[in-house]
């Protein structure tokens, strides 16, 4: 009895103490400033809101824009639905520009509601309180959307909110953006795009088990549901064959010699990366490929002319199915048909290490994009051997990499994963 | 190089030595001389070049021509546009277009005779509610192109069709 006491006393102070360290910690207190409302304001903010991304998670499916509801899955079974970000009683309305910085940066503007880190206020804590002001003046000046977002669906105990301010505390970077004076404005222009506003790491990080980003792995590569994020350290971006000018293309037309873009990537390019200006495309390229500066495009030229080398490789059953299932819109040569069908030779996809994405594509397809025709899925009609061999053909002669070759139960294995 | 043989309307043919990406649409037309199935987009989009296909489980679907190889097809059982008549006498999906006047050019029109008899054959194994009709033909045909838009006809011709065929649908 007595111990049973004590433990109820320490649950009790224990929760006092985590309430007391959630009032004092949770939620810093940031100037209050009013909401701009000139043109000039709204217009810089309707820019940094695309650089966010903003739309595409706080806009479901046939659903108005910015208004939330779009369901977005995680992996602790359940999931959440985005936010209605227009001004309306639903959404963001009585809000105040400090409030709206802290849900941004921090996660939290209230200790008694602190928003999931679905929300990348992970990332956006590099966002200056200029660009954050810009981006709420101009959601503010949007139509009110009157619209009720659905409840959440996360089980226990993912949905006590109060416990974030605990997975806050362990990863949560709340640091300001720090510019590196060694390196080119350029440079750190795109340093603060890509890890910020763009929150390019949100995908493309490894998480460990709660779900928290590993910093020492940054931009590695990840994959939390449907298709794998890739690596895109300067490294890894190289060894697949990108270059500055190729990375500009494709945020700017989801497109280009290393491949489409397919997935969230497509929505990210859609409604984020080509909307941004040349300027900054150039900058989160030169940032993601750790250049000071876009090289001359003489350079660029030399590399590109060189085509990938196929190798001697006996593959005479994959060589098959690639004619018989693939060649006749990707090409003979896997060159495909410029702004029609995707090129396979030299294509990124083709050349990540694990070959998640490109089993994935074989086997279930694509959805038709603005640019594309649809990928026809492969699942019902070539077996786990046949993909194999097929897949293993690819990576070996429209790659430049040494990639592993996969057998028919890594294919079993993927697909039974996803 | 391949040996190649399959089932066509029925009919054995084949052994044919043909090249790995000879598209199974030039198959049909230049080495079968079966000219109803019509290339069009050629990129898997218009589905102007479907063909019917059972599947060994006696299920039936239907393929692009345009973007798959002839092997690909290799001893499997196919039905092109030519295989759906008997004895002079058109198929009903074929006299259910006819009778809407359901084209014009007619370039689609085997892709959509293909389609068609395939969702019947699906609804015959998988009935349907009478109130998911509309639904099942969208389904069905929602793909195909017709740039002489003739698809109300098209859609309403099936839709005819499957509701007059009571082993087609259940009630509901
Ligand atoms: S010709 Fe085959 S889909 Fe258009
Ligand atoms: S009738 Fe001409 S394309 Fe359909």
């Amino acid at each position: 009895m007595r111990l049973l006491k004590s433990l109820i006393i320490l649950a009790l102070a224990g929760g006092l103490g985590y309430l007391a360290f959630a009032f004092v910690w949770g939620v810093p207190s940031v100037e209050q400033r009013p909401i701009a409302t000139d043109q000039a304001a709204i217009d810089r903010g309707e820019y940094l809101t695309a650089l966010g991304d903003c739309t595409s998670c706080h806009t479901a499916e046939d659903g108005a824009s910015f208004a939330g509801g779009r369901f977005l899955e995680t992996p602790f079974g359940g999931g959440l639905y985005s936010a209605n970000i227009t001004p309306s009683s639903q959404g963001i309305a009585g809000m105040t520009s400090a409030e709206f910085y802290q849900v941004l940066a921090f996660g939290a503007d209230t200790v008694w509601r602190p928003v999931y880190p679905a929300m990348p206020y992970t990332s956006y804590n590099v966002v200056t309180r200029e660009d954050s002001d810009a981006i709420f003046a101009y959601l503010m000046s949007l139509d009110p959307v009157h619209a009720e977002v659905p409840a959440n669906t996360l089980p226990f105990p993912y949905n006590i909110r109060l416990s974030l301010f605990g997975w806050n505390l362990l990863f949560a970077d709340r640091s300001a953006f720090s510019p590196d004076p060694k390196r080119s404005d350029s440079w750190n222009r795109g340093a603060y795009l890509v890890t910020g506003l763009g929150h390019c790491g949100e995908c493309h990080t490894p998480r460990n088990a709660l779900g928290a980003m590993e910093p020492l792995e940054r931009l590695t590569g990840a994959k939390l549901t449907g298709f794998e994020a890739p690596d895109i350290t300067a490294n890894g971006l190289t060894e697949r064959g990108w270059t500055h000018k190729n990375l500009v293309t494709y945020f700017a037309t989801g497109t280009g010699p290393q491949g489409t873009a397919f997935g969230e990537m497509h929505l990210a390019i859609k409604n984020s990366l080509s909307k941004a200006n040349p300027e900054d495309q150039s900058a989160m390229a030169s940032y993601l490929l750790n250049l000071d500066a876009a090289p001359s495009d003489v350079q660029e030229t030399v590399e590109q002319e060189t085509p990938p080398a196929f190798k001697a490789y006996d593959a005479s059953a994959g060589r098959s199915l690639y004619l018989s299932n693939c060649s006749l819109c990707h090409g003979r040569d896997g060159r495909g048909v410029p702004s029609v069908m995707p090129a396979l030779a030299g294509n990124s996809t083709v050349a990540q290490t694990d070959a998640v994405n490109l089993v994935l594509v074989v086997a279930r397809g694509l959805d038709a994009s603005t640019d594309y025709g649809p990928m026809p899925s492969f699942a019902d009609r070539l077996s786990d051997t046949e993909i194999s061999d097929l897949v293993n053909y690819l990576r070996q002669s429209f790659s430049n990499l040494d990639l592993p070759l996969l057998q028919a139960a890594d294919v079993r294995g993927t697909l039974k994963q996803n | 190089m391949a040996k190649l043989k399959m089932t066509v309307n029925g009919k054995a043919v084949g052994p044919h030595d043909v090249p790995d990406d000879l598209p199974m649409v030039v198959y049909l037309n230049d080495i079968l001389g079966l000219t109803g199935t019509k290339f069009s987009c050629g990129i898997g989009v218009c589905r102007a070049c479907v063909v019917m296909v059972e599947e060994p489980d006696g299920s039936i679907t239907t393929r692009r021509t345009c973007i798959a190889g002839a092997t690909s097809f290799a001893d499997s059982k196919v039905t092109t546009v030519e295989g759906h008549a008997t004895h002079g006498q058109l198929s009903a999906v074929q006299r259910a277009y006819v009778d809407n006047f359901a084209f014009q050019c007619g370039y689609c029109t085997s892709g959509f005779v293909n389609a068609g008899t395939a969702l019947v054959e699906q609804l015959r194994q998988n009935p349907v509610d009478k109130n998911q009709v509309e639904q099942a033909v969208q389904t069905g045909l929602g793909d195909h192109i017709c740039r002489c838009s003739g698809y109300v006809r098209y859609f309403e011709a099936m839709r005819d069709l499957i509701l007059s065929d009571t082993t087609l649908t259940k009630e509901g």
